[in-house]
């Protein structure tokens, strides 16, 4: 299917998709972090309040 | 509806969103539009590409350059988002320009990546070797140093607001090798070869190879606006965070 350069098509096709792929997880693991650090703020907030 | 209304509406609409609060509505409602139709395009490019024929020259490796050109496209438009949102934050001081700016460089700097390092896993079984000092490489290799750059410029100050205007000018002042990249397999005598798609309606490569790199090229595209209005998102988040915090603080001090 890919010939005698499989591997250098092989480890293109695995670096491209583990460097979007790694992108896309650090970006959602920040939203939930942030999201969960307002969480606790507004709670103290409340608390002070 | 008129014209002139339909252009004062979108106008509005447009303005609307520079609003933060109204911005987060937009893109929770956007991203998994986005993300959905994203997966769609990478699944169909993916399928498309592993079921192209070979090339009479490159054989099976003319597979590399489905992810290599748009990798290598994706790393010129970022840019030129981050220009656009330069001048935005130079011309309006806006600070959801300056968001936008600071969020799409990490994301250009990934692509660039990948186009330097498919473009080398393609270079080496098809020129012999994994580098050359080309000028289309070179540059693309200055455009990787560009965007470092600027995340390490843009994560330089304590305060994100200080660092808006420096930023801006300095992206302006990098968009000189947009040019160069475009232009420097016709300025200079290059082992990289010309471009893959200079014109639509008579394209240098068959519809087999063409059809491929257009999708996965919309899947690319699809990419960067679904992280991109994910990270400007965060970025907001980060903001409110520090202002929240900073809040706290100053009525702890006064109590």
């Amino acid at each position: 299917m890919f010939g005698e350069h499989a591997a250098f098509i092989l480890s293109s096709y695995a670096i491209t998709f583990v460097a979007l792929g790694v992108t896309t997880l650090v970006i959602m693991r920040n939203y939930r972090a942030k999201k969960a650090e307002i969480r606790v703020l507004e709670e103290k907030r409340k608390k002070q309040k | 509806m008129s014209t002139e209304t339909t252009m004062e509406t979108s106008a509005s609409n447009l303005w609307g969103l520079a609003n933060p609060t109204r911005f987060m509505g937009f893109a929770d409602r956007a991203v998994p539009i986005l993300a959905v139709l994203t997966v769609f395009l990478f699944a169909a490019g993916l399928y498309i590409s592993m079921i192209a024929p070979e090339d009479y020259q490159q054989g099976h490796t003319v597979k590399i350059m489905f992810i290599h050109v748009p990798a290598a496209w994706l790393a010129m438009m970022t840019y030129s988002v981050m220009s656009v949102s330069a001048i935005g934050s130079i011309v309006w001081r806006h600070p959801l320009a300056d968001v936008s700016l600071r969020t799409a460089a990490p994301l250009g700097a990934v692509f660039t990546f990948l186009a330097l390092a498919t473009g080398s896993l393609w270079g080496k079984p098809m020129w012999g070797t994994w580098w050359e000092w080309d000028a289309r490489m070179t540059s693309v290799l200055i455009l990787l140093i560009i965007y470092l750059g600027l995340i390490a410029l843009s994560k330089a100050f304590d305060e994100p607001s200080e660092a808006a205007q420096p930023l801006a000018v300095m992206t302006l002042t990098g968009i000189v090798i947009l040019p160069i990249i475009k232009f420097s397999v016709d300025w200079w005598n290059t082992l990289h070869q010309p471009a893959s798609i200079s014109r639509f309606d008579t394209p240098a490569m068959p519809s087999e190879f063409y059809i491929p790199l257009l999708i996965m090229a919309a899947a690319y595209i699809g990419l960067f606006f679904t992280l991109h209005l994910m990270s400007m998102r965060n970025e907001i988040l980060s903001r409110r965070i520090r202002s929240m915090k900073m809040k706290s603080a100053r009525s702890k001090g006064t109590a």
